[in-house]
C-alpha cells in the first residue's frame, strides 16, 4: 500500500469517527506507521469541523523515511484548513499550509492544494520557500496522463552541492523551469531550463573549478518504452573555467554555446549522438556525430574550424604543450579540419591549413610565414598523400626558403617524399624521410641529405661569423633524431680558403631546449691561409693550413670545450710569409702581449719567412692551454721563422693554462689591455655579472 | 725498511689514486650549489656574486687531504710517512683541480641569469605555497588552488620552464667538470641546498609530504 493511500485510509478512520454525533475533534497517534517503501514515526494526525461546517485536517510528524529514493523528511506539519473526503474515494485540500525539514534544506515550507480522486489529481504548490529559493508548481493526473509543471527561482546551490557532492565546494543560485508529461506506459515528455548564476565549483584538487559562471541549459527529452530522444543546449555567457590543464574566460559578447542531438536505450547503455555542434564566436567551432555504448565513445566524426588560431592555440593547444619547444609560440591565421574516431581510437585526421604564420615567442628559435597544406592521417591503410609547405622561415637565424612538401602519414610512421628548399642561397635536399613514433613513445626520425652551394658568406651573416666565401657542399647519408639528439652520420665538407674543411660526427642535443648541446669534430685541409687571413683581419699570412679540432663542444651555442691543432703542412707548396701584424696577434695570443716590432727596426720589414707555425688550443671547463711545435728549453713554437731576418714567436717555458675567458683572440670577444711581460698579463672581460672577471694569468 | 714499507707505499700510491678518480668532490659541489643558488633566490635584489673559487679549492682541498691523512696513521715507518708527504705535495696540485667544482662556463652562465630573472615571477607562488622544492632539486606544484585560475597555466609554464633549467643546469655542471656520471650527485646537492637556503616561508618536499620552512 503506497504511503498516501495508507494515509487516506487512516482519514477515513478518523472521518468515521466523526460521523458520529456529538463528535468534533477526532486526533489519532501513532509511533510508527509503516508500509511498503516508507515509514512514519510519532504521527499526529487530528480533524475537526471548522464554524463553517469545513472538515479541517492536522497532520504532524516526527519524520518520513522513504526508501527509493532514500530520503528523511523531518518536523513535518501539514495544515489544511478546508479539506474534504469523496465518498467514492479520493480528497480534496484548499490553501494547505506545509513545513518539512529535508536534507540539505533546513526548513522549507509552502502552500498547496490538491484534488484527488480515483485516476484524477490535481496538486499545486503555490509557493514553496527555502531561504531565499522559491518552488512553485503543479501536477496533474487524468486518467492515465500525467503532466507536471515546475519553477525554481534563486535555489542556494551550495547546500545541494554540500548534501550531494561532499568532496566539493560550491556555491551560487539555481533558476528553472520544467514542464512534462506522461502516459503510464505509454511515451513522456521533458522540458527543462536550468539557469545558473555566480556558480561556483571545484574539487578537492583544485583541477576542476568554476568560477562566478552564469548560463543556461537547455533539455527537450522525450521517450517511450526503453527509447529516449532528445536535445540538449548548454551557452555560458561570464564566469571563468578550469578544467585542467584548460582555462577559459567568458565573455557575454562572445558567449561559447553548444549542442547535442542524442536518441538511444539507457537500459542498453547505447546513445546515439545524431548531432552535437559547439561554438566559440571568433575562436573556434565544431559539429559532428557519434555513438556510445556503455560509456565508451564508439563512433565519432567530427568538424571544426579555428577562425583565430592565435586564441584557439591560446585555449587548447598551449596548454597541452606546456614543458615542450611548442609552449609559446605566436599563431596567426586560420584551419579546419576532420576527426574520425572509432572503437575509441581515432582512426583519421585531417587539419587544412591556411595561411598562417607562427613563431617561437620565447626565444625566436623558428618560425614560419605562409604555412599551408592538407596534412592527413590515418591509423591504417592511410593512402592518402598530405602536402605541407611555407613561404620563407627561420631555424635560428638561419633563414629557409619556400617549401612545398608530399608525405604519406598512417599508423605509427610518416614517410615523407624527397624534397628541397633554399638555405643560404643553396639548396637542402631531403630523401627517404622516415619518422615514427606518431602513436607515442619516442617520436624519431630518420632521412639522408645533401646540402648544394650553400653560400659561407650567407652562413657568416647567419652565425654572426666574419665573412667568408666559399661553398658548402654535404652528401649526408643519415641524419636521425631519437630521444631528443639529432645526430647526423657522414662527413659535411665545405671547400673554403682553397682547402677542405671536413666536420664529423655532428650530434645536437636538445635542440630547441634551453642549452642545445652540439658535439663535432673539424678536420682542415691545405686551407690557404693568404685567405684565411683576410678574412679575419688577424694579419696576412702567406702558406698553407692543416689541422683538426676534435671533440668540439658547444653548449647553448657557446664554447664550451675542443682540442684543436693548427700547424703548417709538412710539405707545404705554398710560399711562407708572415705581416708584422699577424706576429703581434700571434705573440699576443701565446702571451696575453702584443710584439710590437714596429717599434724596432724590424719594423722596416713588411713581413718575413717562416718555417712553420703550430698551435695547439685544449679548451676544457675555464682552462685553455696552449702548445705549439717543440721548441728549446722545455718550450714551444707558435711561429718558427726561417731566413734572416728571423722572427721567432714562442714561450720559453712549458705550456700555459689560462682561464678559457681570457682567449680573447680565440672567441673573438674580448680584447687585451696593460700587457705587463710575459710572465702575466691582466686580460679583461666583458662586464657580464655572471662571469668571473679574469685574474692575472700565470702559466702553470 | 724500503721492502717492510713497499707494499703499504704502494698500496697508499693506489688508494691515492683511486681516491682522486672515484670520490664526488661533496664539499666543493656544495659551495659550487649554494653559490648558484644564492644568486638564483636573491632575484633582482642583487646581481649574482662572484664565484668564491679560491675558497672552494681551499675547502675542497682540505677535504681530500683529509681522506689522504686519515690513511696515514697506523702505517709503520718514517720512510713510509715521508713517503706520504712526498706524495701529498706531488699529488696536491692534482687533487685541486680535481676537486674544484667549476660553474664558470658560458652555458651555466647562461642557465644561472635565467633562472634568476625567472626567480621574481616564481618568488610570489612560493611564499603563497602554491610551488615549492621537491627532492630531485625541481620545483613542485603543492597547491594549485593557490594560483587563480587565470594564471594557472602560466605559473605552469614558469614551473616547466624552471625545471628545464635546473635538468639543463645539473646535467652542464656535471659536464663542464668532466663527469658527465656526476650528474645525479650534483642533482642530489642541489636538492639539499634549494632547501637550506630557502628563506622562510617556501615550502619543500621530503619523504613524499610538504613542509614549511
Amino acid at each position: 500500500m503506497t504511503l498516501h493511500k495508507r494515509l487516506l485510509w487512516l482519514f477515513g478512520l478518523v472521518l468515521m469517527s466523526l460521523r458520529l454525533p456529538a463528535v468534533e475533534q477526532v486526533s489519532f497517534q501513532a509511533e510508527r506507521v509503516e508500509g511498503e517503501g516508507w515509514a512514519v514515526q510519532a504521527l499526529d494526525l487530528q480533524a475537526g469541523v471548522t464554524d463553517s461546517a469545513q472538515l479541517r485536517l492536522q497532520l504532524a510528524a516526527e519524520a518520513l523515511r522513504l526508501r527509493e529514493p532514500d530520503m528523511k523528511f523531518r518536523d513535518i506539519q501539514l495544515q489544511c484548513p478546508a479539506f474534504s473526503l469523496f465518498s467514492g474515494g479520493g480528497s480534496r485540500c484548499e490553501a494547505a499550509t506545509f513545513s518539512f525539514a529535508a536534507p540539505p534544506w533546513k526548513t522549507a515550507r509552502g502552500e498547496l492544494s490538491w484534488h484527488q480522486a480515483p485516476a484524477e489529481l490535481q496538486l499545486r504548490v503555490d509557493e514553496l520557500r527555502t531561504g531565499k529559493g522559491v518552488l512553485k508548481g503543479s501536477l496533474s493526473r487524468q486518467g492515465r496522463h500525467w503532466q507536471f509543471q515546475l519553477e525554481l527561482l534563486k535555489l542556494a546551490l551550495q547546500p545541494l552541492l554540500a548534501w550531494q557532492l561532499p568532496q566539493w565546494e560550491g556555491g551560487g543560485t539555481l533558476g528553472a523551469e520544467a514542464s512534462g508529461s506522461l502516459e503510464e506506459q505509454g511515451p513522456w515528455q521533458l522540458a527543462l531550463k536550468l539557469e545558473p548564476d555566480r556558480l561556483q565549483f571545484s574539487d578537492a584538487e583544485g583541477l576542476h573549478v568554476g568560477e562566478k559562471l552564469k548560463g543556461r541549459v537547455t533539455a527537450d527529452l522525450s521517450g517511450k518504452a526503453s527509447f529516449l530522444r532528445g536535445s540538449l543546449k548548454v551557452a555560458v555567457h561570464r564566469g571563468q573555467l578550469y578544467f585542467d590543464p584548460f582555462f577559459v574566460e567568458f565573455d557575454p559578447k562572445t558567449p561559447f554555446s553548444a549542442e547535442v542531438a542524442i536518441e538511444g536505450e539507457p537500459e542498453r547503455g547505447r546513445w546515439k549522438l545524431r548531432r552535437f555542434a559547439g561554438r566559440y564566436p571568433k575562436v573556434f567551432r565544431f559539429s559532428g556525430t557519434g555513438s556510445t555504448q556503455n560509456g565508451t565513445l564508439e563512433k565519432l566524426a567530427l568538424e571544426y574550424s579555428a577562425d583565430s588560431l592565435e586564441r584557439t592555440y591560446g585555449l587548447l593547444l598551449q596548454p597541452l604543450l606546456i614543458g615542450t619547444a611548442l609552449d609559446a609560440l605566436t599563431v596567426r591565421g586560420g584551419a579546419k579540419g576532420e576527426l574520425q574516431v572509432e572503437k575509441g581510437g581515432l582512426q583519421r585526421f585531417l587539419l587544412h591549413l591556411e595561411k598562417v604564420d607562427l613563431e617561437d615567442g620565447q626565444a625566436h628559435r623558428f618560425g614560419f610565414e605562409g604555412l599551408a597544406g592538407r596534412v592527413i592521417w590515418a591509423r591504417e591503410g592511410g593512402t592518402e598523400l598530405s602536402s605541407l609547405g611555407w613561404r620563407e622561415g627561420h631555424l635560428y637565424r638561419v633563414k629557409l626558403g619556400s617549401l612545398d612538401a608530399r608525405f604519406l602519414a598512417s599508423g605509427d610512421r610518416l614517410e615523407m617524399k624527397p624534397f628541397s628548399l633554399e638555405l643560404l642561397s643553396g639548396r637542402l635536399r631531403l630523401r627517404d624521410l622516415h619518422l615514427s613514433g606518431l602513436l607515442g613513445g619516442s617520436l624519431r626520425w630518420q632521412a639522408s641529405a645533401s646540402l648544394e652551394g650553400v653560400r659561407l658568406e650567407k652562413v657568416s651573416q647567419a652565425l654572426d661569423w666574419p665573412p667568408m666565401q666559399g661553398e658548402l657542399n654535404a652528401d649526408i647519408p643519415k641524419v636521425h633524431y631519437l630521444d631528443g639528439r639529432l645526430q647526423l652520420d657522414g662527413e659535411l665538407v665545405v671547400e673554403v680558403f682553397g682547402g677542405r674543411v671536413v666536420i664529423e660526427g655532428l650530434s645536437v642535443e636538445d635542440p630547441f631546449g634551453v642549452a642545445p648541446v652540439l658535439e663535432t669534430s673539424i678536420r682542415l685541409e691545405n686551407l690557404d691561409l693568404a685567405q684565411v687571413s683576410q678574412t679575419f683581419s688577424f694579419g696576412r699570412i702567406e702558406g698553407s693550413l692543416e689541422g683538426y679540432v676534435h671533440n668540439l663542444r658547444l653548449v647553448g651555442w657557446e664554447l664550451a670545450a675542443f682540442e684543436a691543432e693548427l700547424r703548417s703542412p709538412p710539405k707545404d707548396r705554398r710560399r711562407h710569409r708572415i705581416s708584422q701584424k699577424a706576429i703581434d696577434n700571434l705573440t699576443e695570443l701565446g702571451n696575453g702581449m702584443a710584439a710590437g716590432l714596429s717599434g724596432t727596426f724590424l719594423g722596416m720589414f713588411k713581413d718575413f719567412a717562416y718555417d712553420r707555425l703550430q698551435l695547439s688550443i685544449r679548451l676544457k671547463g675555464d682552462t685553455a692551454e696552449l702548445d705549439g711545435a717543440p721548441g728549446p728549453k722545455g718550450g714551444y713554437y707558435i711561429v718558427k721563422g726561417a731566413r734572416l731576418p728571423r722572427v721567432d714567436v714562442m714561450r720559453a717555458h712549458q705550456r700555459g693554462v689560462y682561464p678559457s675567458e681570457c682567449q680573447a683572440p680565440a672567441r673573438g670577444r674580448h680584447r687585451t689591455k696593460s700587457p705587463r711581460g710575459l710572465e702575466g698579463s691582466a686580460l679583461s672581460t666583458e662586464a657580464d655579472p655572471f662571469r668571473r672577471r679574469c685574474r692575472g694569468v700565470k702559466p702553470c | 725498511m724500503l721492502k717492510r714499507s713497499g707494499w703499504p707505499l704502494l698500496s697508499l700510491l693506489l688508494s691515492a689514486c683511486v681516491t682522486i678518480n672515484i670520490y664526488f668532490p661533496a664539499a666543493a659541489a656544495e659551495e659550487a650549489a649554494r653559490t648558484i643558488v644564492r644568486d638564483v633566490l636573491k632575484g633582482d635584489e642583487a646581481a649574482p656574486a662572484q664565484e668564491p673559487k679560491e675558497e672552494q679549492k681551499e675547502g675542497s682541498k682540505g677535504d681530500e687531504q683529509s681522506l689522504l691523512r686519515r690513511q696515514l696513521p697506523g702505517q709503520p715507518g718514517v720512510a713510509l710517512l715521508i713517503a706520504g708527504h712526498l706524495l701529498e705535495w706531488l699529488v696536491e696540485p692534482v687533487q685541486a683541480s680535481q676537486a674544484d667544482i667549476n660553474i664558470n662556463t658560458p652555458a651555466i652562465s647562461r642557465l644561472r641569469k635565467s633562472m634568476h630573472n625567472r626567480q621574481r615571477e616564481l618568488e610570489p607562488w612560493y611564499r603563497k605555497g602554491a610551488i615549492g622544492f621537491n627532492e630531485s632539486g625541481l620545483v613542485a606544484i603543492r597547491d594549485l588552488k593557490a594560483v587563480p585560475l587565470k594564471e594557472r597555466n602560466r605559473v605552469k609554464k614558469l614551473v616547466a620552464d624552471e625545471n628545464r633549467d635546473r635538468n639543463a643546469l645539473y646535467r652542464e655542471i656535471a659536464r663542464a667538470n668532466g663527469h658527465p656520471e656526476w650528474e645525479e650527485d650534483i642533482r642530489k646537492t642541489f636538492a639539499r641546498i634549494w632547501v637550506e637556503e630557502a628563506p622562510r616561508g617556501y615550502w619543500y618536499r621530503k619523504g613524499g609530504s610538504w613542509k614549511k620552512k
